[in-house]
């Protein structure tokens, strides 16, 4: 009775801090904007200036709406991949997604020049990139759920998902071996992030997709927490185990495929978010972390965002930087308490 | 240096060339003269230089006292930063040479600013042109690449020029190319997209309006 209090008290307050931190995102930023003039534009008013209202309805919005997405997306896929691998290190990436897009990325930025040109001609117009991307990750989605149709230790998925990391970023290596400085700086930027240039059209499209991925997530709570214990134990309680995995995996590829093909790799957060929540709620219910999870990440990105975007400063720092910056202590932070944590 | 050494080493004359270290357009040209009094070619050469600086120089009067200053926006975004010529640049100079008011004619230095969509949106959203926009070299490629470049009343206007669409012979960017050495051709390009009434029978050498 106490722990539901408890639980009820802290998402009632997470859902206030997210609400707190949209409004502060959208009204922090290189210009200033007074929030009068911010509330005044929702109220339906026209605001002082034109650029203004380009800025927070065509700009701000998108951005903001976006990093809720790809914080929702990546944390629940973390929460995902460390339940089914029962390892807390594992994140959204673990299976190797993340350097199938850059694979993609890098065969378009990097290696153009070896395309045959009608395939070149579709992957340099302007969704050329997130097609790319979206290719490479699909592609080491199917060659890892082939794998895992033969393999019955889940632990040998992730070996699998790291050997595709390597094998990737050693083709990737090669590539830039051969690329010009130009070539480079544009792969580097991509692997960056970024969370800015969303237009309303291609947000919803990531909607509806993290929409889907997390609809999938929900779908397998209850295995998930049977899972906690083990695959044999699962299975005793009568978990379609093969089915759960496969549900798993394919919700996981979506949500960090379709974030990395639109915002580039993100890091840390799908790694980091879950590992938050568990420390906050102190429980293993998959329920309650589900929702948690969901809440936090989004909270971390906008986060994340506000200080990328160094409020009343003309320059913006990269999304993929700040994640990190944030992120990383957290991860040590966390290795250094592993000993109370199970 | 060490290579250097090496060609002295095996009777190899060196002389460094520095043009590039100029700061002014007609400095950067008057090296035709060192070119050529390599070349055994001092008179041609001062006939070119000449010829070049009056031109210059006569494009400067056409303009001197225009009181409207077009403004200009510059440069384009590339991975959420928006680049543009710092105010000591070259192309920021060309810019304020055909009384232009290019809007970041302030800042320091001849590099370039990185800077947000946002600030540069609030700055020159009702800019009357846009001069070299990055690699772009049509309309459609500008707003396919980011929607929110409509925003721009240049772009609404369709007032956006760029240099590095018109190739020569063997394929480089004309502008690349020659613009160092004809900076009369250079300034006369901006002056007549800046005051077209000033010149109204010069046809645009290095820049194109896009399409």
């Amino acid at each position: 009775m106490l722990q539901t209090k408890k639980h009820t008290f802290l998402f009632i307050l997470l859902t206030i801090v997210l609400v707190v931190l949209f409004f502060t995102n959208i009204s922090l930023g290189s210009v200033s904007i007074p929030v009068k003039e911010i509330v005044n534009s929702f109220l339906g008013n026209t605001m002082q200036k034109d650029s203004w209202e380009i800025i927070l309805w065509n700009f701000r919005l998108p951005k903001a709406f976006t990093a809720i997405l790809v914080g929702m997306a990546l944390s629940i896929s973390g929460l995902l991949m460390q339940t089914l691998f029962r390892n807390p290190l594992a994140g959204p990436y673990v299976l190797g997604l993340s350097s199938g897009a850059s694979l993609g990325v890098a065969f378009v930025i990097l290696g153009a020049g070896f395309l045959p040109s009608f395939l070149a001609t579709i992957f340099l117009s302007s969704y050329g990139i997130v097609l790319a991307s979206a290719l490479g990750s699909a592609f080491v989605l199917i060659a890892v759920l082939a794998v895992s149709q033969k393999l019955k230790d889940t632990m040998a998925i992730l070996i699998v998902g790291l050997m595709f990391g390597s094998l990737t970023s050693a083709i990737v290596s090669v590539l830039s071996y051969f690329s010009t400085a130009e070539q480079l700086q544009k792969f580097t930027f991509w692997s960056l992030g970024s969370l800015a240039n969303l237009s309303w059209n291609e947000v919803s499209l990531l909607f509806i997709i993290t929409f889907i991925g997390i609809l999938l997530s929900f779908l397998v709570i209850k295995p998930l927490d049977a899972l906690l214990l083990g695959e044999k134990y699962a299975k005793s309680l009568g978990v379609n185990f093969k089915k759960t995995r496969y549900i798993i995996i394919f919700a996981t590829s979506i949500l960090a495929g379709s974030i990395t093909a639109f915002v580039g790799p993100i890091a840390f957060i799908g790694l980091a978010v879950p590992h938050i929540a568990k420390l906050l709620f102190q429980t293993s219910n998959h329920f309650i972390l589900f929702w948690s999870t969901l809440l936090i990440g989004a909270i971390i990105l906008l986060f994340c965002d506000i200080i990328s975007q160094c409020p009343g400063q003309d320059i913006t720092l990269p999304i993929n930087a700040v994640t990190s910056i944030i992120g990383a202590p957290i991860v040590i932070w966390l290795l250094v308490r592993k000993k109370n944590f199970s | 240096m060490k290579s250097c050494k090496n060609l002295e080493k095996n009777r190899q004359k060196i002389i460094f060339n520095a043009d590039w270290t100029e700061k002014t357009p007609l400095g950067k040209a008057e090296w035709v003269k060192f070119f050529g009094a390599l070349y055994d070619k001092n008179d041609e050469a001062n006939t070119i230089f000449s010829k070049i600086k009056k031109d210059y120089n006569d494009a400067l009067l056409l303009v001197k006292n225009i009181k409207n200053q077009p403004t200009i926006l510059a440069g384009s975004i590339y991975e959420d930063q928006w680049y543009l010529p710092q105010g000591d640049s070259w192309a920021a100079l060309f810019l304020k040479e055909a009384n232009g008011n290019y809007l970041w004619k302030e800042t320091k230095g001849t590099g370039s600013l990185a800077l947000s969509f946002e600030t540069v949106l609030d700055k020159a959203k009702d800019a009357d042109f846009w001069i070299n926009p990055g690699q772009f070299t049509s309309m459609g490629e500008i707003l396919k690449t980011n929607s929110n470049y409509k925003y721009f009343k240049a772009v609404q206007n369709k007032n956006i020029y760029t240099s590095s669409s018109k190739k020569g012979k063997t394929g480089g960017v004309i502008f690349y190319e020659l613009a160092p050495n004809r900076p009369d051709l250079v300034l006369k390009d901006i002056v007549k997209i800046l005051h077209p009434e000033v010149l109204p029978d010069y046809e645009l050498y290095f820049f194109e309006k896009l399409k």
